[in-house]
């Protein structure tokens, strides 16, 4: 195992560039100019002047100098100063990762907590009026876009009951305190959770019917165990394979956000300065981040695929 | 005990009655074996849920096949004098800003998003399970190889792809299904090698390999049958995320905007609650 892992991590290094230099590719098929995003639209600016600003920032340079010119620097902690801006990439993205974490990582936990408890109680009821009530829960939470969900609980919890803020990280003015912080995070965490509880449950739901059907959950049963132990030991560690892969799966957007639900709830996250990017043609910031993603879906991935020989002792990866 | 040796159903367990077979056949065997697909076509035909869901089904993609019959309306038809009214006898669901009939947009737009959700997930689902299974079952430097593509694709925000690819190949109704296609197939496909990988050291796959099965079959025949939980899963949660995305992701970069999409039509419905708020 130990010689896999280090293999896996070297194979990284190369995936990396690879990765790199294709967003970097990506870009350059990308129609807009970053100037146009650097320059208020209703300013004519000479074209001369343009060219000169496009040799300030390095835009004049061939494709390959600048790929080059960005991995040194990349390599050496320094992802660039977004055009847009002027703010450090690392900056950033550093900023804004810990409102993003706080969010991603309370859907997620919710999520896949709430998710694995209602899956395992569908699959032991199935076809009880609680298991309809949950599947039709989960696709009810699968097909509402969440921009859609996301305003409704606006408008009805945020202005009709005035139970939360409407949106926001902090109230403004006030000092930071923790509960405030919690009554701006519960919407958006909740929308987003409702998503990983849909998608979580339905598929605990169908590993755990199919472990429920084995013989040893038979057999546990003949010798008149205690039904709780029986699914908990016997069936639920079984049905574990498809709930790791999925939360493997969700890691790299802890830090990659959701870009609907920070953007509706003003949340000030890396979802929001993605699409901002995206909407900016603002380069060093979509590469720094897709930079950053990469190496945490990498890392996600590989621990993942190491804790499968823990959840099932027969997997062999070598 | 004594009330439960004289309860009629009990000695009627106790004492199975022996049922001739109502055909002719000895064995009755007609009755009991079923192959799988047999299997799962009465039990779905006997679940009073699952009929309900197939008719509710039907009926929605009849109405998007047959849209010109179900609605009188052109859904691009812009009415001036019928601008953003209420559902009425003549406009079901209302109009909107400009008069068009939100029924008709919406039954139109339902045969979009059911075409991209299903040829999206029928392409994903594909390629999920032909990596997946092959990764999960031969291992090594396949499943590297697999694995690492698969790694590099689940790195890129769609959002990025999404632009380029309107950027790079233009918009339009082919071009969205197969991005949304080729960008949703890295979960599914870690889910079946995930199963694969366990799958691959059981008894059954040692049998077959050790009676000579050609390893194509054991894929196929043994390997595959067994993921396709996750597969059954994915295919009904994704069908129902592939038609979101084309709205979730930038609406209007990725197809063109004559044509409405059950997706783009929420989101902008949304934006003008939100707006009006």
């Amino acid at each position: 195992m130990g010689r896999y892992i280090l293999r896996r991590l070297l194979i990284a290094i190369p995936i990396l560039f690879a990765i790199t230099l294709i967003v970097f590719s990506i870009q350059q098929l990308s129609p807009g100019d970053p100037l146009n995003a650097y320059l208020p639209p209703d300013f004519a600016v000479p074209e001369a002047q343009k060219e000169a600003m496009r040799k300030q920032l390095g835009l004049d340079k061939p494709f390959l100098t600048r790929y080059g010119y960005w991995l040194k620097e990349a390599v050496q902690g320094n992802l660039g100063t977004s055009i847009r801006t002027h703010e450090t990439v690392v900056h950033a993205i550093s900023s804004r990762v810990g409102a993003t974490l706080l969010l991603m990582g309370t859907a997620l936990f919710v999520g896949t907590l709430l998710g694995v408890i209602f899956g395992v109680v569908a699959a032991v009821r199935q076809y009880s009026i609680l298991d309809g009530f949950l599947t039709l829960f989960a696709f009810m939470g699968i097909s509402t876009p969440v921009y859609l969900t996301g305003l409704l609980a606006l408008y009805v919890f945020a202005l009709r009951l005035g139970w939360f803020p409407a949106g926001g990280y902090s109230t403004p003015g006030q000092p930071f305190s923790v509960v405030d912080r919690i009554e701006h995070l519960i919407l958006p965490a909740a929308i987003i959770a409702v998503n990983y509880i849909a998608q979580t449950m339905r598929y605990t739901r169908s590993a755990m019917l199919e472990v429920l059907g084995q013989d040893y959950v038979r057999t546990a049963r003949a010798k008149g165990l205690n039904d709780r132990i029986v699914i908990a030991r016997h069936a639920f560690r079984n049905a574990l394979l498809p709930i790791v892969t999925l939360i493997g799966a969700s890691i790299p957007a802890l830090i990659g956000g959701a870009i609907f639900i920070e953007s509706i709830f003003g949340w000030p996250g890396v979802g929001r300065l993605l699409l901002s990017g995206v909407e900016a043609r603002d380069y060093p910031i979509i590469i720094g981040i897709t930079f950053v993603l990469a190496i945490v879906t990498l890392v996600a991935n590989l621990a993942t695929d190491v804790v499968y020989a823990f959840v099932d002792p027969r997997i062999r990866l070598d | 005990m004594i009330d439960q040796a004289t309860d009629p159903n009990e000695s009627q367990m106790v004492q199975p009655v022996y049922r001739a077979p109502a055909d002719d056949s000895l064995l009755g065997a007609k009755d009991v074996v079923r192959s799988p697909a047999r299997e799962v076509l009465r039990r779905f035909m006997h679940h009073r849920l699952a009929m309900t869901g197939l008719i509710v089904f039907l009926i929605i993609a009849l109405m998007a096949i047959f849209a010109p019959v179900v609605t009188q309306y052109d859904p691009n038809q812009i009415d001036l004098r019928a601008r953003g009214q209420s559902p009425s006898m003549e406009h079901w669901l209302g109009t909107d800003r400009t008069g068009r009939d939100i029924f008709t947009r919406t039954v139109y737009a339902g045969r979009v998003s059911l075409l991209v959700g299903v040829l999206a997930v029928l392409i994903s689902v594909a390629i999920a399970i032909i990596l997946g299974a092959c990764a999960g079952f031969f291992g090594g430097k396949t499943d590297m190889i697999i694995m690492r593509f698969t790694d590099v694709m689940m790195t890129f925000p769609p959002v990025v792809i999404f632009v380029a690819v309107a950027a790079a190949a233009g918009p339009g109704l082919v071009n969205t299904i197969l991005v949304i296609g080729l960008l949703f197939w890295m979960i599914p496909c870690r889910l079946v090698r995930a199963k694969v990988l366990s799958v691959r050291e059981t008894e059954y796959i040692t049998a077959a390999e050790a009676v000579g099965v050609p390893t194509r079959r054991i894929v196929a025949l043994h390997a595959i049958p067994n993921v396709l939980d996750v597969i059954i899963v994915y295919v009904t949660l994704g069908i129902a995320q592939a038609i979101l995305p084309q709205a979730g992701l930038i609406p209007g970069v990725v197809s063109s905007r004559r044509t409405s999409k059950l997706g783009q039509y929420a989101q902008r419905r949304a934006e003008y609650q939100h707006a009006r708020i």
